[in-house]
């Protein structure tokens, strides 16, 4: 299967801290592909890295045939982002932000009218006209982060986190809105601490730890027929509380 | 808790200012300014108070001066507000709002300014020849004053912040900031006038007998009746500071109460939700016209974030012209209209020009991420402020030229010479924007990059003094409509080189910009 996004020996120091050890990753095309790893594992590092936010001190990237560095643009034409927390304009309503993105994208201002209603209608932000983004609550600045991301058309869509803070019926309409476009020959690549989501999505997963490759493969693979929780916890190393820390917790302050 | 909140507020504004040169120099600095020009004001006040008569009218009006900048600062210049303690942060800690005010309000009396307005308020304390007790009632003005110019400024302020949250809020915190410095502006004009009229009168005169009832001029006279022996007089002048004081602490605390009640812009804007068509609503009217793209997308949003998006930002363009208009007519009206009209857009493109990226905050992060032609977005951005400053610096020169009565052939050389000084503003402001950059909203980093925006203004009216020479020089040799024209095709070529150069310079590195704006994604 052709691959959608390649990474080839990624290297990313700060200081003496080595965040991203050599990761090499092939994603094919057409994929839900999960990266999972425990908190400062080097997941969104590795993900900057990917998306072009980010320059790699050794190795690099290469979505759908064009690589990364040393200029992303071309990439990133062919690639849309939302991070966890999406960086967007915070003083325009969501259709405006739609233009904007649409227009900065050169895209034909019929096919940004015509795309930006219905992504805001299947959303549920169509109701917002004139509010700001400035005021919607998390959940919502996710859904208008992943319409921005959406608008283009990528070939690759990456997401940082994409469900935390959506309710139950919007995660719905988002897995529904991404399995529509990987049925369209998209490959979704997302980063993801909540297993039974990765489990319930992916087709492969990858696990990072300490900057490095922990483990790759079908999600069946990695969890090596136990739950993916437990395999995961496995993989990354687990810390039980010892006998007695944190008893103050029983009692309640005045 | 106020003892909490001040440490908090040292700590965050010391970690705001950073550890750069400039900043520890503007820090240490404005202490210096602050401690030093507060000595000599408490020692002209201490002479004033030592002295007897005319002494006493200059008394009460300085005390009436210097409360004014306290309560227009943050009407026309909000950023200049020190907002380094957020009331919204500490809204999650079980803090009353007396506390909350509290803290804020000791923290904020650790100031250059306020060291320099106690320092001033204190001159009687040091007077010639006075008792103990004059000198400790001095003292305990000098105190109550000084507390009550930070509370009165702090409460304008977040009444401010409070009433910009609306629409209606933002155009009449605009129009009463234009008609404030205007009028500051005119009376600074007549000052000499003045001061020769205060020099006629006692304390007791009808000038006098007002300013002292006023909650500032009472605490000026407040000092006089304690050298009196006025005592009672002298309780009532107290009260008044007390009850200001104690009135401005109590609408702080009304502000912070309404934001706990919910009172905030989303539930305003709320109301007004309506269903989103397929139209497309970024771009102004005007604008539609030009080819739809990255360059037109970045100057759509410009515009929109200046007039109608942030309440700082307009507060912030509408003063310069307003400033502009004044400097200009009295100050430039003996070198003629073209030096007018330069003076005029001098004054006013700084505003708009040089901080393009300033209101993006975050924002700016997606330019990145998206893969946004960032030379394109530059120009965009920079070609905003030509859209309002051409059409106020062509009624400027007519309505000028029309006061004045100058020729109709004086009108297009001075309409060029407008032109240029834009189009310069233009160039050096993007490469302002691109190298000194700070996020508009993030007080304590401004503060930290005042003396490069200083420079970078000085760098601006140094080139556009070189042009005014050069227009002078060529002047002599031909027309002034032929001057005109070969300054304006040099002043285009000049920014267009600049702005082609900060291009580059902005997509060679757009991380020196997300360093500054969005430090947490950099």
């Amino acid at each position: 299967m052709p691959t959608a996004l390649e990474a080839q020996g990624l290297v990313k120091v700060f200081g003496d801290l080595r965040a991203v050890d050599g990761v090499d990753l092939s994603i094919p095309r057409g994929t839900f592909y999960g990266i999972a790893g425990p908190n400062g594992a080097g997941k969104s590092t590795t993900l900057r890295m990917l998306t072009g936010l980010l320059r790699p001190d050794a190795g690099n990237a290469v979505v759908d045939g064009l690589p990364i560095w040393p200029d992303p643009l071309p990439a990133k034409a062919r690639m849309g982002f939302v991070p966890d927390n999406p960086v967007l304009f915070d003083r325009l309503t969501a259709p405006e932000m739609l233009e904007y993105a649409g227009m900065l994208r050169k895209m034909d201002a019929k096919v940004v009218a015509e795309r930006s209603a219905e992504l805001l209608r299947v959303l549920d932000l169509a109701e917002e006209g004139e509010k700001l983004i400035a005021d919607f609550s998390l959940g919502m600045i996710k859904r208008i982060g992943l319409a921005v991301a959406l608008l283009h058309s990528p070939r690759v869509l990456v997401l940082d986190e994409p469900f935390g803070a959506l309710d139950p019926v919007n995660t719905q309409v988002m897995e529904d809105v991404l399995q529509l476009y990987r049925r369209g020959g998209g490959t979704v690549v997302f980063a993801s601490h909540v297993m039974d989501v990765v489990q319930r999505l992916c087709d492969r997963l990858v696990v990072i730890g300490s900057g490095r490759v922990l483990a790759e493969g079908t999600v069946a693979e990695v969890a090596g027929g136990r739950n993916l929780q437990d395999a995961f916890v496995e993989l990354v190393g687990g810390r039980d509380l010892e006998e007695g820390e944190l008893s103050w917790l029983s009692s309640f302050s005045g | 808790m106020a003892l909490v909140l001040l440490r908090l507020r040292l700590t965050i504004a010391r970690r705001a200012r950073g550890n750069g040169n400039g900043a520890q120099l503007y820090f240490a600095t404005s202490w210096v300014l602050g401690g030093v020009g507060g000595l000599l004001a408490g020692m002209f006040s201490a002479f004033l108070v030592s002295g007897e008569g005319p002494g006493d009218l200059l008394l009460v009006s300085a005390f009436c001066a210097i409360f004014l900048p306290w309560v227009v600062g943050p009407i026309v210049e909000p950023t200049l507000a020190d907002g380094v303690v957020d009331p919204q942060r500490l809204e999650q800690f079980p803090l009353t709002g007396w506390q909350q005010v509290s803290g804020l309000l000791l923290g904020a009396l650790v100031s250059p300014t306020a060291a320099f307005t106690f320092l001033f308020a204190a001159g009687g304390v040091v007077a010639i020849s006075e008792t103990i007790p004059v000198r400790a009632a001095s003292l305990l003005i000098a105190l109550l004053y000084t507390v009550m110019c930070v509370a009165v400024s702090r409460s304008t302020q977040a009444l401010l912040s409070s009433a910009l949250r609306s629409r209606r809020g933002t155009d009449v915190a605009a129009f009463a900031a234009s008609l404030l410095v205007l009028g500051i502006y005119l009376f600074a004009q007549q000052a000499r006038a003045a001061t020769n009229a205060l020099g006629g009168q006692s304390a007791d005169g009808p000038l006098g007998t007002v300013l002292s009832w006023l909650p500032p001029g009472a605490a000026g006279r407040g000092v006089i009746s304690a050298r009196d022996g006025q005592w009672a007089d002298y309780g009532v002048r107290l009260a008044i500071v007390a009850a200001t004081t104690a009135l401005a602490m109590a609408v702080w605390g009304w502000v912070l109460t309404q934001r706990l009640n919910g009172r905030t812009a989303s539930q305003h804007t709320a109301r007004r939700r309506h269903s989103a068509e397929a139209t497309l609503t970024l771009t102004p009217a005007p604008l539609r016209g030009l080819p739809a793209g990255p360059t037109r997308a970045a100057m759509s949003q410009q515009l929109r974030y200046f007039f109608l998006r942030s309440p700082r930002a307009i507060q912030t363009l509408v003063i310069p012209p307003v400033m502009g208009v004044v400097v200009a007519h009295a100050s430039f009206a003996s070198y003629g209209l073209a030096a007018q009209s330069a003076a005029f857009v001098a004054m006013s493109v700084v505003a708009g020009s040089f901080n393009l990226f300033g209101y993006d905050g975050q924002g700016f992060t997606y330019f990145v991420l998206g893969g946004a032609p960032l030379r394109r977005v530059l120009l965009g951005k920079a070609l905003a402020p030509v859209l309002y400053l051409l059409p106020l610096m062509v009624v400027f020169t007519l309505v000028e030229g029309l006061i004045r009565g100058v020729p109709p052939s004086a009108l297009l050389p001075a309409l060029l010479a407008g032109t240029c000084v834009v189009a310069l503003g233009v160039g050096v402001g993007s490469a302002a924007s691109v190298l000194n950059p700070s996020d508009q909203s993030r007080v304590g980093q401004r503060r930290g990059s005042f003396l490069k925006v200083f420079g970078w203004f000085m760098a601006f009216f140094t080139v556009a003094g070189i042009g005014g020479g050069l227009w002078w020089a060529l002047a002599r040799l031909t027309n002034p409509l032929l001057t005109g024209l070969l300054m304006l095709v040099a002043a285009i070529a000049l920014a267009h080189w600049i702005l082609n150069w900060s291009g580059r310079r902005l997509e060679a590195d757009p991380y020196l910009i997300i360093r500054k704006l969005d430090p947490r994604t950099a």
